[in-house]
């Protein structure tokens, strides 16, 4: 090749656009608040727990009285409903069964709003499973100038009371909702928490978030116009919406048996057999991936995943399984097949679910 | 593999060090650009797949186990979602829906005039070997195809490009 080396050594020239997109992409990184931490350092603790459990209890009491006279209609918000498209009926039936909760209907609403320097924050809708926690905050009392877009300083959690403990770490990934406001005009800050390991449940636990400095994040820093510290001890459900499924069913040019699929409406997980696993190749454990689902009116919702681990069960390597967050909720009843991902570019194959 | 200090900046970018991920993203621009023009030959594709492929990045960073191959894997994703816009956009292989080139097209018109002599299969391979030091073994990887598979390619590429060099 040396007569054409030049045109492989040749310092090649990124245009504008090249690079109006990166930085776009740079830039948006810059806006997003995540952090994967047990928290250490939080400055003012509001330990409204007690009190709030108690009052959720008579809330409790008090919402079910009414609905034997009248249904509630649930409404998630436009934050979630961005998150998750959750359609109406899934809203109704998982805040029924208690997978989600919708705050503004707990009777004790007012005593989970924290304010700090003429800013109001609140739960908005929690909704949890095993694996994941979808959390949306309404923010007031904060008015972004115009085409600001607004960001927290930093946003931390952890699970438990400890924040130092072992089994506190929680993942988190955190943005505002598109920069708009609700149907009350009020911000909405979206957070998707997701256990550390696949032997964390989040079911019946605490999440405790901080959220710190509010302000301008049109550049690549907050531009505090609210210092203040807004922190809030959560009790997820301890509902589960899951449902377990024995497969047993190979996946085609893998060298693994699925033998068990446990399916909720926001995420999944599956484990598997194997013989020999497959080689290490770099980064890639070779173990398959569910990347979407089919459904029983033929419809495939591919790139359905995202987040979550896979890895093997043992130093033998003889189990291995996934577990994974959906982009949005998922009808279990109505998955016929899942959609599994064997190598980069090739198409999924599917497995059926069987019940 | 790549230098301590590039392994230093993975490492601090896995820990949601977003300077550190910038600062780490833009070593590969350039490498990232070779490749999604050898892929989509197009300015503007090529500019939404690096646009793709540095969220992507930020995203399933914490995912990546071993820092040494932070490039191959940001290569793997890269050329993941270039082809996933080949597949999304197959009117760019229609003749009647093709648009007129846009100004960004004239960028590096010769590195584009040389690849689009040359096979679209034959040049990620070469891209990556000749220009981005790839060895076989990882192309082969990269592309799911075997390493006999990458000589052979490597060695129909080369031809196909010289004799566009001949003839020019």
């Amino acid at each position: 090749m040396s007569g054409n080396r030049d045109l492989f050594s040749e310092n090649v020239e990124l245009s504008e656009l090249v690079l109006e997109k990166t930085n776009r992409a740079f830039e948006q990184i810059r806006k997003e608040d995540r952090i994967f931490m047990k928290q250490t350092g939080v400055r003012r603790k509001k330990w409204f727990q007690t009190q709030a459990a108690a009052a959720a209890c008579v809330g409790l009491l008090a919402v079910s009285g009414v609905s034997a006279f009248a249904a509630i209609h649930h409404y998630w918000g436009s934050g979630m409903d961005g998150m998750l498209q959750a359609s109406d009926s899934e809203q109704q039936s998982l805040t029924e069964d208690g997978v989600a909760k919708v705050y503004r209907e707990d009777a004790s609403y007012a005593s989970y709003r924290v304010s700090d320097q003429g800013v109001t924050i609140a739960p908005e809708t929690v909704i949890v499973d095993e694996h994941f926690a979808y959390l949306t905050f309404a923010i007031s009392g904060y008015s972004p100038a115009e085409g600001e877009e607004t960001g927290f300083e930093s946003v931390s959690a952890y699970l438990g009371d400890d924040p130092q403990a072992e089994d506190a770490w929680v993942n988190v990934v955190g943005t505002m909702y598109d920069g708009e406001t609700d149907r009350d005009g009020e911000l909405v800050y979206m957070i998707e928490a997701q256990a550390a390991d696949d032997q964390t449940s989040l079911l019946g636990k605490t999440l405790n978030v901080s959220f710190q400095g509010l302000g301008s994040a049109a550049q690549a820093r907050i531009d505090n116009a609210v210092d203040g510290s807004w922190e809030f001890a959560l009790p997820l459900s301890n509902v589960s919406a899951a449902e377990d499924i024995a497969v047993a069913q190979d996946v085609a040019d893998s060298g693994f048996t699925m033998t068990s699929v446990r399916i909720s409406p926001i995420s999944i997980r599956v484990d598997y057999e194997v013989d020999e696993a497959p080689q290490l190749h770099e980064d890639e454990l070779g173990i398959p991936e569910v990347t979407g689902v089919l459904l029983k009116d033929g419809t495939k919702i591919t790139d359905l995943t995202g987040g979550g681990s896979v890895g093997y069960t043992d130093d033998a390597k003889t189990g291995a399984y996934q577990f994974t967050g959906f982009g949005q909720v998922i009808a279990v009843d109505e998955v016929a097949a899942l959609l599994v991902s064997v190598a980069p570019q090739t198409q999924p194959v599917e497995i059926a679910l069987d019940r | 593999m790549q230098s301590s200090e590039t392994r230093i900046l993975v490492k601090r970018a896995q820990r949601h060090d977003k300077d550190a991920f910038t600062e780490l993203m833009q070593l590969y621009m350039k490498d990232m650009y070779r490749t999604a023009i050898a892929i989509l030959m197009n300015e503007e594709d090529a500019a939404d797949a690096m646009q793709d492929t540095i969220l992507a990045c930020w995203e399933k960073l914490h995912t990546l186990k071993n820092t040494a191959y932070f490039k191959t894997w940001m290569t793997r994703i890269l050329i993941n979602c270039c082809y996933d816009m080949l597949r999304a956009h197959p009117a760019h292989e229609d003749v009647e829906l093709y648009e007129e080139p846009s100004v960004w097209d004239e960028y590096n018109l010769e590195l584009k005039e040389a690849y689009a002599a040359v096979d679209e299969r034959y040049r990620v391979p070469m891209e990556l070997y000749y220009s981005q030091g790839f060895r076989i073994r990882e192309i082969a990887e990269l592309l799911s195809i075997s390493q006999n598979t990458v000589k052979t390619w490597l060695s129909r590429g080369r031809k196909q490009l010289q004799k566009y060099y001949r003839d020019c």
